[in-house]
């Protein structure tokens, strides 16, 4: 039996502009398997975060399909989208994103009740997952102007992780985030898969690259290479980090 | 300069929308501001223009003819103040109808007067009419004041059709005139015919000596002031009662008031529209700038860094809502090219004076100097507020972002609907703006109510006029003869299946003297108010002892008596003390009435007899059918038994018209009450009575109400209905700015939500929830406010209200149309993708 999320067939995307048509997916075949923490890594312009975009349905793809199980959301419009989105997909983006106007607790109470009805059991949901990446109770009447990059982060995680998503998607999640914070964010992230959270990320950092079990290399909107990982703290880092160093090094990274 | 021009060229090349939307709201402020400020000087002068047009005469009372003595008019001519004086011979009634286009008999006051004798009273500017050969052909010409031609839809060579009683006139449209005297619908339409008809009109309508007159001096109220005086010179020199020999008594300075009245409310009405109008501008200026100087804050920090200085772009947001006032205002002037002179027109109908709209260019360009500076001000004022922002400070987003706020309506508890709870969250965060429009709205509401109840109460029917009239409005009001017992024929009435109700009273029966107030009031009687249907009381209650009187608001104010106080009454000699039982609702005679029990008004004047019979039919009697059944059977005069007396016919028929002819004779002639005859011709008796003779006239208020107040009324609903119309489409427009700026200030946010899984229809949804609070609160507060409003204006003629229900679904038609704006204003979120949205 599959263990396949999530797939796409000749997936492309190109964007008009100023009248030039600009490829920026290519024809491109992929398989997402839920026990993975993928990676996706590639130079600047390579299609990373399109291809993150087209594949959670934040955008629709210009040719080719992507499928969720059996369902083809490539032909579903913007509202239809949403609602896929709402109930299976979660999203962490690189400039995190939180809504200003709103406190920490209603930040994820607000995508919560995008796909749930409010009960005590949200509530209480929402309270322990905050609690679960170090946001305590004294920073959850607090805005994110009042909050480090990190702690605003690790709120846009559980936000992105409280519908109980099959899949998560992460846009750079460290990208603004200083080393520290990197590190507790990355922490999550781990912890998230380990618990067996389908995780997709895009990032261009190695440390965070790390982190996952499948790395995939993308170029001019294709995959050109794949590597594989055992599952983080399994294995000896060193090795670890050389042997993803040596893929990255053939991918001419 | 130029690139502070630049500057503002692009800012209204990237908000397009908002931009022709505000020109829009300039533009209908202006055609509003200007249409109304460039009549206003020619609905001043109507009045005055008409008389010296027509070199009119100022004053005029009309006498009637049987108790004319020429001695009448050398009193007049001796009253002090009395410049000047004439007497003309016309022919005026109140019972009179005409045919309508399509078929129906409609009451009109009508006054009848040849070429020859109109001369005496005005001079005759004509216009519209047939050829002299077309003229000269006509058996029955009749030329109609420019009023009877707009309202009655009359057109030269047209048939009019007078009817009199059981007798048709009909008559063929020659022309058109301008006329001072009787073109204002409410008096009634003065019609010049050929003294051939003339003279026939004379034998069955009432007939009277219209004496007029200057006065020396012109102060405010001169020629009433002549009128008062003549009329105890009158009672004291004849022994008579001024007000049993007069039909009617204009005076100068009552036609001025009532000729342009109409149309000075609408054009006041105008211009409070343009007041929230530019309200709303201000508004919307306020909240785009307030907006634009927050979401381009990164701009103008670069723009300062460049070496801009803050005053430039506070020039530049300026200049940007001067140019979009400046296109506003110049459609707008377009606009009132064509609005002026269709509100002119409109209330020359409503007025019955035709005038000539002065082309005065200066109230528009009033009215646009004080638009451009207006918004001038208030673009500046607000555009100032980047000197606080420096370049450091703009390219940092400023503080503004950062919220430290209250946590309004958290999430956690959140019951119900989550849209709901998210959108009054944002109401709550931007309460400035969620106030600022409220205040909009309310305006809005409080003018679309306004005219709701002005068009319930004067342009739907005249069911609130009855109400406030003064004057009980039955089905059919009749006038008996002087030789008929009044009471008896009551009776007889009583038992026809089709009455429901009969009433005497004797409406009007002329103005009585108040020694201790030196006023005069009218005053009308009832045996038994309890049975009236239409004088609406409004504190108090009815009289019902013969020392007891009601008194209309009007005077109440004036006299400054309450219920419970004592009025003096006099007539002649005799004086009486009444005590105040209650206060009316009347806008008969100027609100000047009073009403006492049929008791009290013989206590006052012993002479008094009720001669008029008031007829309630019951549902389903059909009103003409029976009013045609009392003219046939009771209502022959003099002259209808002329011509049946030459009729041909049987021996029989031939005999009883002879008869009847001889009967009308000695009542009309000799005042016999009672007549019976019986006839032996051969083997036949032929037997009959006077009964036949009875009606004298027949007056209905509310008919004449339908007729003549047709078009005011028609006048009242056209703009209560495009004042309704623009408030809408002014706060559509409000209502889409606000969306779009909302939409651009929170594309972020929207965007968010969006990737959170929040569909375009839920975020349209929210962002239509928004403004519903604020709309709550306009709906209830501007109806609160309308209601006050029009319940103050008309606190002195009756309570103009309508049903709580009628209000209240008034309130929830604006309450969806203010959401169904804002849900399809914010439809633009549907076209911007997730990632357009957040990535800004």
């Amino acid at each position: 039996m599959s263990s396949s999320v999530l797939r796409t067939e000749k997936l492309c995307k190109s964007f008009s502009n100023g009248g030039i048509q600009q490829h920026v997916i290519k024809n491109l075949d992929l398989e997402i398997d839920k026990k993975d923490l993928t990676v996706i890594m590639g130079a600047s312009g390579s299609g990373k975060t399109t291809l993150l975009y087209t594949l959670s349905g934040m955008d629709k793809p210009t040719l080719g399909k992507v499928f969720y199980g059996d369902e083809d959301i490539s032909g579903l419009n913007t509202d239809q989208l949403a609602m896929f989105r709402r109930k299976r997909c979660g999203f962490v983006f690189q400039s995190i994103y939180l809504l200003d106007s709103m406190t920490v607790f209603d930040n994820v109470m607000t995508g919560a009740l995008a796909a749930q009805k409010n009960s005590k059991e949200l509530v209480s949901k929402v309270e322990s997952l905050l609690k679960k990446v170090g946001i305590g109770e004294e920073l959850w009447k607090k805005y994110p102007n009042q909050l480090s990059g990190g702690e605003c982060q690790r709120i846009g995680i559980v936000r992105a992780i409280i519908n109980d998503p099959e899949i998560v998607f992460a846009d750079e999640p460290t990208g603004s985030l200083n080393s520290s914070a990197s590190a507790d964010v990355l922490d999550i992230f781990t912890e998230m898969h380990k618990n067996g959270q389908c995780i997709v990320m895009v990032t261009h950092d190695i440390k965070t690259a790390l982190r996952g079990t499948r790395v995939i290399f993308l170029e001019d909107g294709n995959i050109v290479g794949e590597h594989r990982m055992p599952e983080y703290g399994t294995d000896d880092i060193r090795e670890r980090r050389d042997g993803l160093q040596a893929f990255l090094d053939r991918m001419g990274w | 300069m130029g690139k502070i021009l630049r500057l503002s060229l692009n800012n209204i090349k990237k908000h397009k929308f908002e931009a022709v939307s505000l020109a829009l709201l300039v533009m209908f402020c202006m055609m509003l501001l200007g249409s109304s400020l460039a009549a206003f000087p020619s609905a001043n002068t109507i009045f005055r223009d008409m008389i010296e047009k027509t070199e009119a005469w100022e004053n005029f009372m009309m006498i009637s003819d049987g108790e004319y003595d020429p001695s009448f008019m050398t009193l007049l001519e001796n009253q002090d103040n009395v410049e000047d004086a004439a007497r003309a011979e016309i022919i005026y009634d109140m019972s009179t109808r005409y045919i309508d286009k399509e078929g129906e008999k409609k009451a009109l006051y009508m006054a009848f007067i040849t070429e020859e004798e109109d001369a005496k009273t005005e001079k005759l500017v004509r216009y519209g009419c047939l050829s002299d050969e077309e003229i000269a052909a006509l058996d029955h010409p009749v030329y109609l004041p420019f009023s009877a031609k707009e309202n009655l839809d009359l057109r030269a060579g047209d048939t009019f059709d007078v009817v009199c009683g059981t007798r048709h006139f009909p008559f063929t449209v020659a022309g058109f005139y301008d006329s001072f005297f009787f073109s204002m619908p409410a008096l009634g339409y003065k019609l010049i015919v050929s003294e051939k008809d003339f003279n026939t009109l004379s034998g069955v309508l009432d007939r009277y000596q219209m004496l007029l007159f200057n006065t020396e001096d012109d102060h405010k109220n001169a020629g009433l002031h002549v009128m008062q005086k003549y009329e105890k010179c009158f009672e004291e020199e004849t022994g008579k009662r001024f007000y049993d020999v007069i039909g009617t008594a204009i005076d100068y300075d009552s036609m001025d008031l009532t000729a342009s009245l109409a149309l000075k409310e609408i054009l006041v009405m105008m211009i409070l529209m343009a007041v929230v109008i530019t309200v709303c501008v201000a508004f919307m200026i306020w909240f785009r700038i307030s907006t634009e100087i927050k979401s381009q804050l990164e701009s103008i920090g670069v723009l300062e860094a460049l070496g801009y200085t803050s005053r430039n772009i506070a020039f530049s947001y300026m200049l940007e809502y001067i140019i979009i006032a400046a296109a506003g205002i110049a459609a707008g002037v377009l606009g009132c090219r064509i609005m002026t002179p269709v509100i002119f027109h409109m209330g020359e109908i409503m007025s019955g004076y035709r005038g000539t709209l002065d082309r005065c260019t200066l109230p528009v360009a009033v009215s646009a100097a004080f638009i451009l500076i207006f918004v001038s001000v208030i673009a500046f004022i607000r555009s100032w507020s980047v000197r606080k922002y420096p370049p450091v400070m703009a390219l940092r987003k400023g503080i503004s972002d950062h919220h430290f706020g209250r946590d309004h309506l958290p999430l956690r508890k959140t019951k119900g609907s989550a849209h709901l709870r998210l959108a009054m969250k944002e109401t709550l965060h931007n309460i400035w703006q969620s106030l600022g429009l409220a205040a909009c709205l309310t305006l809005a509401a409080a003018t679309v109510i306004t005219c709701l109840t002005m068009f319930v109460g004067f342009g739907l029917d005249n069911g609130f006029i009855k109400t406030i009239a003064g004057i009980e409005m039955s089905d059919i009001s009749m006038q008996v003869t002087d030789t008929t017992d009044a009471e008896a024929f009551a009776e007889e009435l009583r038992e026809r299946p089709e009455v429901r109700k009969v009433l005497l009273n004797c409406p009007i029966t002329g103005t009585i003297e108040l020694p201790e107030h030196n006023d005069m009031l009218f005053a009308e009687a009832f045996r038994d108010y309890s049975e009236t249907e239409c004088l609406s009381l409004l504190d108090g209650r009815y009289p019902e002892k013969d020392d007891e009187l009601m008194i209309t608001k009007m005077a109440q104010i004036q006299l400054n008596v309450k219920v419970g106080n004592s009025i003096v009454l006099k007539d002649g000699s005799n004086q009486q003390t009444f005590m105040v039982s209650g206060i009316v609702s009347s806008l008969a005679n100027g609100g000047r009435n009073i009403y006492l029990t049929e008791d009290g008004m013989k206590r006052l004047i012993p002479t008094y007899e009720p001669h008029n019979i008031e007829i309630y039919l019951r549902e389903g009697a059909d009103r003409e059918e029976f009013r045609e059944y009392l003219t046939t059977t009771y209502g022959r005069s003099l002259a209808d038994m002329e011509d049946e007396a030459e009729a041909s016919g049987s021996y029989e028929e031939r005999v009883r018209a002879a008869a009847d002819k001889r009967i009308a004779e000695l009542m009309s002639v000799y005042g016999v009450t009672s007549v019976e005859y019986a006839i032996t011709a051969g083997d036949t008796v032929i037997t009959g009575n006077n009964s036949d003779f009875r009606v004298k006239s027949f007056l209905s208020i509310a008919e004449i109400l339908d007729t003549q107040l047709a078009n005011s009324g028609k006048a009242t609903a056209a703009s209560s209905i495009i004042f309704t119309v623009i408030a809408a489409v002014v706060v559509m427009i409000i209502i889409f700015i606000l969306m779009a700026a909302t939409i651009k200030k929170q594309r972020r946010h929207l965007g968010i939500m969006k990737g959170m899984g929040y569909t375009s229809h839920e975020l349209m949804l929210q962002l239509a929830f928004r403004i519903v609070p604020a709309t709550i609160i306009a709906v209830i507060l501007g109806t609160l406010l309308a209601v006050a409003l029009t319940g103050s204006v008309s606190s002195l003629i009756g309570k103009l209200v309508i049903s709580p229900a009628a209000l209240v679904a008034a309130d929830i038609i604006m309450l969806l149309f203010c959401f169904g704006c804002a849900y399809f204003g914010a439809r633009k979120i549907k076209k911007i993708s997730v990632y357009e949205l957040m990535s800004e």
